[in-house]
């Protein structure tokens, strides 16, 4: 229910931000149609609709906001499975083109995303967001199990554990790698934009490779 | 909230486009059930598998899923023409209960087996008219739902005639009503089960066609059609199509409505309050005295 979760986290943050919540508009999952979530936004008229859905859903919303002419000033996804995947950005261009998500995302920066997305693509496979959190986490691995020098499971977990700043060989634009209570504190989120049928970081600016187009131009 | 009336116009629009299609994936049901006397729970399945067919026909020969359609509902009466007559016929012996769970294993079968090979993600067809829509004043209507609600009203009334005027719809409602007595005159009853299952099987490759060009296929999409058909079976009749047909176009307004006032999510339960209602003060159904 990350989609619930995330609506009621959003519902008490935002206004102590400035922002005026107008709607939280739930669907079920799957959804076979989106024609009514996009009449009520019509009816709402907002400048920023903020999805977290599947990317099932999401495609359907944007296709329906795109087939029934409703243009807000941006659209911010969280944790979004279409707006974090070129499948969508490849098949939907348009619905696709400025969508902003916030989303676990590689560091374009650094030469083995670039490296790693062509192998992913010569597959004939979509680079979308988990294919880098996943290489990540098994080349985490493959350090503590190198690290630890055997596969016995207690071993493992301690060089986890342990795992710091010498860890560099994951893709993500995170810091170093260190675990507190099982949790990793170097790991956060990007936000992305589609733009020109390309997914590029915006923020944070270190990391970014392109500047934030918003509001969306009419 | 209050809504503009264009906006509750289009609203009630979307419910019948909607509902036309459900009505369509209704049809297939209420015809098995309607002779087979069981809830064939292949259903969600066998439309899942017949938009993989289309998806696939589309990506290896090219096929637009229109002009799929006739070939696919061909294939499709074929596929459940056999499956009833080898699988599902032979494996129940004659006992409702064991067909139940012959279809239950077919659809668990299937639905892995599309898991296996497409793999769990969500595949989605871009067409050039995906995107299109028809301006009605204020109102806007997409293109594909138009297709669907104009093939489905089409393809009910050829099977109203196929029920009513041919040998063979009257073969079918003969062994609906009475088996033995059907068997008795001639009729043989294997071959109108085979061919009720394999009609109700081609009505789903037909709504499968006509929802692809507009929605997205993953190997358990059937199901969230299944459950509001089942719904619009129980309201229109069990065996009914003219009840399947209208039950559709009912629950899609009802859904749709329901959907705007109280959101996505509680307004299914407008869904399943008729789906009660229909059951405590009228368990035949609208039309279910007349199937």
């Amino acid at each position: 229910m990350f989609g619930s979760g995330m609506a009621r986290l959003l519902n008490a943050e935002l206004p102590k931000r400035g922002f005026q919540v107008l709607e939280t508009i739930a669907h079920p999952t799957p959804s076979r149609d989106m024609s009514n979530v996009a009449l009520r936004i019509r009816a709402l008229n907002p400048d920023l609709i903020i999805p977290s859905s599947y990317y099932a859903e999401f495609v359907l919303l944007s296709q329906t906001l795109q087939q029934r002419r409703i243009r807000p000033k941006g659209i911010y996804c969280i944790l979004n499975g279409a707006a974090s995947n070129f499948r969508f950005v490849r098949e939907f261009p348009e619905a696709a083109n400025l969508v902003m998500d916030c989303n676990h995302w590689a560091d374009p920066r650094k030469p083995k995303t670039g490296e790693l997305r062509r192998r992913v693509e010569a597959q004939g496979r979509f680079w979308l967001y988990n294919v880098p959190l996943n290489y990540s986490a098994v080349m985490l691995f493959a350090d503590a199990l190198e690290r630890a020098g055997r596969a016995d499971r207690g071993a493992l977990i301690q060089a986890l554990a342990a795992t710091g700043a010498g860890f560099d060989r994951h893709i993500m634009p995170y810091g170093p790698t260190q675990f507190v209570n099982g949790q990793n504190q170097g790991g956060k989120p990007v936000n992305t934009q589609v733009q020109n049928g390309d997914i590029k970081v915006i923020f944070p600016r270190e990391f970014a490779d392109a500047q934030a187009v918003f509001p969306v131009p009419t | 909230m209050g809504y503009p009336p264009e906006i509750l116009l289009e609203a009630v629009a979307n419910g019948l486009l909607m509902g036309a299609v459900y009505g369509l994936v209704a049809l297939g049901l209420t015809l098995v059930y309607g002779v087979l006397h069981i809830i064939n729970f292949a259903h969600g399945a066998l439309l899942t598998l017949a938009m993989y067919a289309a998806f696939v026909a589309h990506g290896v020969f090219g096929l637009d899923p229109y002009a799929a359609m006739i070939p696919l509902a061909g294939l499709f009466f074929v596929f459940g023409y056999l499956v009833q007559r080898l699988v599902i016929g032979p494996a129940s012996r004659g006992d409702d209960s064991n067909m139940l769970l012959v279809t239950l294993g077919l659809s668990i079968i299937i639905e892995n087996a599309m898991l296996a090979i497409f793999r769990s993600d969500t595949m989605t067809l871009r067409l050039p008219y995906t995107m299109s829509m028809v301006e009605l004043g204020d109102v806007l209507l997409s293109v594909p739902r138009l297709i669907g609600f104009g093939v489905t009203l089409l393809l009910a009334a050829l099977l109203f005639v196929l029920m009513t005027r041919t040998d063979t719809g009257r073969a079918i409602r003969a062994v609906a009503k009475e088996r033995t007595g059907a068997a008795l005159v001639g009729i043989d009853v294997a071959h109108i089960y085979a061919v009720t299952f394999g009609i109700g099987t081609a009505c789903l490759a037909i709504a499968a066609c006509l929802l692809l060009p507009s929605f997205y296929v993953s190997p358990r999409v059937g199901n969230a059609f299944v459950l509001v058909a089942f719904t619009i079976v129980v309201l229109g009749g069990m065996g009914s199509v003219t009840g399947a047909l209208l039950g559709g176009l009912f629950i899609g307004v009802v859904e749709s409505l329901s959907g705007l006032y109280f959101g996505d999510s509680l307004g299914q339960i407008g869904i399943f309050l008729i789906f009660i209602l229909v059951l405590l003060l009228r368990p035949t159904g609208l039309f279910g005295a007349r199937a």
